[in-house]
């Protein structure tokens, strides 16, 4: 295939064809409509992709659950007030071990927020969204290529982990339109692990504690415990295979910028001035990453589109103050890393005498 | 490397998005790497509505447009923050101190392809010419849809061969014939004459 023009949504619809989905079901909130759009499009011509719109995004998601159970790899794809609503459903997924795959296309919270202004404001929530303790795993690329690389790899790792994956996106990467070979990228698909509900075998899927044979052990905190560590253990050792991350630009700089997403890109003319360390994989955090590479440098900068939800993290995981520049209010633009490294003192003088070009 | 970056500033229904899929694709069909970035707010018709698009021979970093080298107005939307080298706009849209040119591209399209739709190709035309991207025909047809094809291509034709000496003999002779316009609907509206022509003197741009 030669290259051509692909839009961030569309690319992540492609993603999870390649990665073998045969189940979508949503309901539209820009900025993520493209991805159902796309998926409507492609269910009409291709019907081995089943295409729900639900009434609703607690629908949508009990419904790829559901899809999942059944034996077919699965997906929605929602906006910050549409992954709120879904936040029961994925404590349930994660309850069940099923894997399937949350699209979260953010834009300005909370509520309705700014809609369609980029934010990045619910990465605490693809960590803590949900009520009791779980072990998420989430991806958040930064490019088109990425957006159909990564939802394969989101994919995979729900297979082979048994638990709802996160792949992040955000206003500015899901609108974003850039000329892609889609073709360079290979990524093998790992195949279905979850048997389907008419396998023969007696299932009960409820999200009250159980033992395995489908008793209820809601008294018994040695078995939660257990199911609970081997769960943990499982997702910890899958998503340890899944470390994707950037280190780059001017290594021997004494600030390291850490940044994701669409703020990589819009941070890009730092490069001469800065280190810089993008996690992609956002949840488990890259704390091993982090430790090794941190300490070589006198500064941190975490720039995101919130107000220091990931820097926060990095404070907890390396015990050290990080420095703060959050691009709120939609407003994802040099001018505002500018601005914002100029607040802190940390702008260099040639980016602050060069033209925002 | 050089990077090309390019604004295209307007409201929902407007035609914003075709312009900036077609050129990007244009682009893209040219060998260019391409960003082509879209802003907008949850209004789908009248709502803030920008494309930013890039272009270059290497890959591009940050695909937000805050300078542009040249920005299309067809309305006035766009961010706070973007200037602009040269602005090309619909009549009425320059800001004084701009570098700027004032061209009737919906009246165009009606006069010469009939229908107002056709002005964004003309525009487009016009674009291209302002952004240096030479006039590949081929790479042109592949970027339109096949419905209207050829009109299209005539439109971006002569958006792109539009020289400054007839865009400034097009604008004096549009703007009198909206003047002529606003002075008819006043008088029908029971101005006298010298109120007429104060009427219809402020909705057009010397």
């Amino acid at each position: 295939m030669a290259k051509r023009l692909l839009q961030g949504n569309e690319a992540v619809l492609l993603g999870a064809v390649k990665a073998g989905a045969t189940y979508f079901a949503g309901y539209p909130i820009s900025p993520s409509s493209e991805v159902l759009m796309a998926a409507s499009v492609y269910a009409a011509s291709h019907p081995e992709l089943r295409f729900l719109q639900a009434e609703d995004e607690i629908a949508s998601a009990n419904a790829i659950i559901g899809a999942s159970l059944a034996g077919a790899k699965s997906f929605t794809a929602t906006s910050g007030p549409g992954y709120s609503l879904m936040q029961e459903a994925i404590g349930y997924a994660h309850k069940l071990g099923v894997p399937t795959v949350f699209v979260d296309v953010q834009r300005v919270g909370p509520a309705t927020g700014m809609p369609t202004m980029p934010g990045q404001g619910d990465i605490l929530q693809t960590r803590y969204g949900s009520s009791g303790d779980y072990t998420s795993i989430v991806f958040y690329p930064s490019t088109v290529a990425e957006c159909y690389e990564y939802t394969i790899h989101a994919f995979n790792c729900a297979e082979e982990s048994r638990s709802p994956v996160i792949l992040l996106s955000d206003a500015f990467l899901g609108h974003l339109n850039e000329v892609v070979d889609l073709d360079a990228i290979d990524v093998p698909v790992v195949p279905r692990t979850l048997e389907p509900l008419a396998s023969g075998h007696t299932r009960l899927f409820s999200g009250v504690a159980t033992y395995p044979d489908g008793e209820p052990a809601t008294a018994d905190g040695d078995e939660f415990i257990r199911q609970y560590e081997e769960a943990k253990a499982l997702r910890l050792e899958v998503a340890d295979r899944y470390a994707f991350y950037e280190y780059g630009w001017n290594k021997d700089a004494d600030t390291l910028v850490i940044a994701f997403g669409i703020t990589r890109r819009i941070a890009q003319p730092l490069a001469p001035h800065f280190a810089l360390f993008r996690p992609i994989r956002i949840w488990p955090v890259l704390q091993d990453q982090l430790r090794e590479i941190a300490p070589r440098y006198k500064r941190l900068v975490v720039i995101e589109g919130s107000d220091g939800q990931y820097a926060s993290v990095v404070e907890r995981v390396l015990y050290r103050d990080v420095h703060r520049v959050p691009l709120l209010g939609g407003r994802m633009s040099l001018e505002a890393v500018r601005e914002g490294l100029e607040r802190i003192g940390l702008l260099p003088r040639e980016l602050a005498q060069a033209t925002v070009s | 490397m050089t990077e090309h970056a390019i604004a295209i500033d307007g409201v929902g229904g407007q035609g914003v998005r075709v312009i900036g899929n077609t050129m990007a694709t244009l682009l893209g069909a040219m060998g260019y790497e391409v960003t082509l970035l879209y802003d907008y707010d949850s209004s789908v018709r009248g709502g803030m509505s920008e494309a930013f698009l890039k272009y270059a021979e290497e890959p591009i970093s940050n695909p937000v447009v805050e300078h542009a080298n040249v920005t299309l107005r067809l309305a006035d939307r766009g961010p706070y923050h973007l200037d602009s080298d040269y602005v090309v706009c619909d009549i009425g849209l320059a800001k004084p101190g701009e570098r700027a040119e004032e061209v009737p591209f919906l009246e165009l399209g009606v006069k010469h392809f009939g229908r107002d739709l056709f002005g964004n190709m003309i525009a487009l035309g016009r674009l291209l010419r302002l952004s240096e991207v030479s006039f590949d025909e081929a790479a042109l047809t592949a970027a339109l849809p096949a419905k209207y094809r050829e009109e299209n291509i005539g439109a971006v034709r002569y958006g792109y061969e539009l020289t400054p000496d007839q865009i400034r003999r097009i604008v004096p002779d549009e703007a009198a014939g909206r003047f002529a316009g606003r002075y008819a609907e006043a008088v029908l509206a029971g101005a006298e004459p010298d109120r007429a022509i104060e009427v219809a003197a402020q909705h057009v741009t010397a």
